[in-house]
């Protein structure tokens, strides 16, 4: 499973060994450059004091140095090394050699004294070194009687770099050592502050891994919870109160199904224990049977309503999608309504003409339609007018079926749809079985019509929401 | 005894009405909340039947604003909610007894009589004094072993005067008894039923074991008080 702390921690790792590297190898190079550079600046400064110290006069050149006051150039070891040609007489001619160099030679080469050529080299003892070379004209020069000119001398100056390489070897084990030690702490340091700041995502994980009862469990506290934290907190504290909703609405349902169930049940035992009791006279007995019978058929259509719902939860309802005139549909449905209306002086504001098309399945929209002009006018009082209008939004058309519902409270709009719910308190009224609505819901679900419940100045509208053809 | 049906289906109200008045009760009955709170504590009833799931109150808030407002009445769930923590809950709440529907009527008779016998401290279904014995479970009077026959308000007056135990019981609460919020006061129906039953239990016995103390009422026991 993948583990944001330890995804973080690697990329954190990562990110951190990359950039230390990179300005451990930044510092290296840097402050090798910079050794290097002040080795070459003594190299040429000590070339320049030698160009200071060649004098001549007339034809002859002198060095104004003495060998042994320099005992560098004549250690037994680690000597540096110093090696002149006159090259404007006879190529190749020394003027100087160090006795470090044992009768040997160094390589020529040559810039000039601003610009002078360094270079790196194997040293004639075999050490590793560099050396610097520049060609040059004598400054102290005394033409005297010969008329001749300035001599050129080469001069090429090494000294072992050993120095410097230790110096630069112990700088890269240091940068090591540091990188290594800044790379361990920021491990350290890194997960536990990962550790601090995933502390509220544990905690919220702790919270919901507790939870056994979604109707018990207390919400999470949204107090001191990071900003990042803050949307999913409120989406579990919301979903929680959704899941108990839902799971009290299931509580609910049951109770009614059980009710309704279990209380024609109860009666009819105790029909039939009085009836094995109290042996009565035929006209008594065909009475109670009637009342069996009577019972009996209600649970009869009870359960056929709870079969034919569960159907319809499962979504096993095969559908053919049509156009269907939405206002003659409605016209169908409220055809055998019309009846029950007079006989309450309700009237029905009809849809004239032909109305908008829609795409529904036309035997899933009478039931949805026919139950809710049923609901209206078994619920609208004596004498009211139920409405019907229909309204154009573009793409989709909206039907509002209305009419006065003085028994109705905004609270109750909720629990509409559940089933066994009535707005009728008294369960006596068996014409009602509570499940009509729960049917629209699931009608409107399964049609895909955006179907909602409104409550205003104790008028109930039920608007549906079709996609026009 | 007095029983008050509070239940919404009015088929099983009427077939209990029936069922328990043929076995000795007077029983009164609500079809909703509001109404069987407002006769529970309105009358005195010796125990309430109450269904959980009722219009306009629900059992639970009947049964809690009965007991809130001193209601002593026993008080029997019967339901359709018979999980075990409904159970608990309603038991909690101050119920004496939870039955769950659907129901054999002669366990509620069953549960109705213990509840009585609770009510006047009297563990067995039969209760002896002297030679007589009431069997309150099978509503059966024998004296001396042999049955006495009795009608229905004349059994009623001897098992409330037995399950007072040698206490007086006076003529207004027999007659309460009897006939409920429909007793009339200076009938002589309490001294005619008496008399009947005196005379019937004379027939097996000859020991006088109903007893009238002048102006406070009768008592049952096997010695004169």
């Amino acid at each position: 499973m993948r583990s944001i702390r330890r995804a973080l921690r690697l990329r954190l790792s990562g990110a951190a060994l990359v950039l230390l590297v990179a300005a451990a190898g930044l510092l290296y190079s840097g402050v090798r450059w910079l050794l290097t550079d002040q080795f070459d600046a003594a190299l040429h400064t000590k070339l320049l004091t030698f160009t200071t110290l060649i004098e001549q006069e007339g034809e002859g050149v002198e060095l104004g140095f003495i060998a042994q006051a320099m005992p560098e150039f004549s250690a037994p070891s680690e000597p540096e090394y110093v090696q002149m040609w006159l090259t404007s007489r006879v190529e190749g001619w020394v003027l100087y050699r160090s006795p470090s160099l044992e009768g040997g030679d160094l390589p020529k080469f040559a810039g000039t004294e601003e610009r002078p050529v360094i270079r790196s080299l194997a040293l004639p003892d075999g050490r590793a070194g560099r050396a610097i070379g520049a060609e040059f004209v004598i400054h102290h020069y005394d033409p005297g009687s010969s008329g001749t000119g300035a001599a050129h001398v080469l001069l090429v100056l090494a000294r072992g770099t050993a120095a410097l390489e230790r110096a630069l070897r112990l700088l890269l084990v240091g940068t090591s050592a540091v990188i290594l030690l800044l790379l361990g702490a920021g491990l350290l340091l890194g997960g536990q502050a990962l550790t601090r700041g995933l502390r509220p995502l544990d905690e919220l994980a702790r919270h919901v891994g507790a939870i056994e009862d979604p109707l018990r469990a207390p919400r999470f506290d949204p107090a001191g919870v990071p900003a990042e934290l803050a949307p999913l907190v409120e989406s579990h504290n919301q979903m929680l109160g959704r899941v108990c909703k839902a799971f009290e609405r299931e509580r609910r349902t049951s109770a009614n199904i059980a009710h309704e169930l279990r209380t024609p049940l109860a009666e009819l035992l105790v029909l039939a224990e009085t009836a094995q009791r109290y042996p009565a006279d035929p006209l008594e007995n065909t009475r109670r049977l009637e009342e069996l019978r009577e019972i009996a058929e209600q649970m009869s259509t009870l359960i056929a309503t709870l079969l034919e719902l569960a159907r319809m939860e499962s979504g096993h309802v095969p559908l053919e999608i049509e156009s269907i005139d939405l206002a003659e549909m409605v016209r169908d449905c409220w055809s055998p309504l019309a009846s029950v209306a007079d006989a309450k002086r309700q009237t029905f504001r009809q849809l004239a003409g032909r109305g908008p098309l829609v795409r529904a399945d036309r035997v899933a929209l009478s039931i949805l339609l026919a139950n809710l002009l049923r609901n209206a006018v078994d619920h609208a009082p004596v004498g009211d007018q139920i409405g019907c209008e229909v309204a154009n939004t573009g793409a989709r058309c909206e039907l509002v079926l209305s009419n006065a519902a003085n028994d109705l409270t905004p609270a109750d709009l909720d629990k509409l749809t559940e089933p066994f719910w009535r707005a009728s308190k008294s369960r006596e009224d068996r014409s009602h079985i509570g499940i009509g609505l729960s049917l629209v819901r699931r009608l409107a679900e399964l049609l895909e019509v955006e179907l909602s419940f409104q409550l205003e100045e104790r008028v109930f509208r039920a608007r549906l929401s079709f996609e026009v053809c | 005894m007095r029983i008050l049906l509070i239940e919404d289906s009015k088929k099983l109200v009427d077939s209990l009405r029936q069922e328990l008045t043929r076995s000795g009760f007077e029983v009164g009955s609500a079809a909703n909340g509001e109404l069987g709170l407002r006769l529970a504590l309105g009358g005195t009833w010796d125990l309430v039947v109450l269904d959980l799931m009722l219009p306009d109150l629900s059992g639970h808030e009947v049964l809690r604003q009965m007991r809130a407002q001193g209601c002593q009445a026993y008080v029997l769930i019967l339901t359709a909610l018979g999980a075990v923590e409904e159970r608990v809950r309603g038991l909690q709440a101050g119920a004496d007894d939870y039955l769950g529907k659907p129901f054999s009527f002669d366990e509620l008779l069953a549960r109705v009589q213990a509840l009585t016998r609770r009510k006047h401290g009297q563990r067995s279904p039969v209760i002896r004094i002297a030679d007589l014995e009431i069997d309150t479970a099978g509503r059966i009077v024998r004296r001396n072993g042999a049955v006495v026959s009795l009608t229905n308000r004349e059994y009623r007056l001897l098992e409330l005067l037995a399950l007072r135990n040698g206490d007086t019981v006076s003529r207004m609460e027999i007659e309460e008894h009897l006939h409920g919020s429909r007793s009339l006061p200076l009938s002589n129906v309490v001294d005619s039923a008496v008399c009947n039953i005196r005379a019937k239990l004379k027939e097996h016995g000859a020991a006088a074991l109903i007893h009238t103390r002048p102006r406070l009422g009768y008592v049952l026991s096997a010695e004169a008080p």
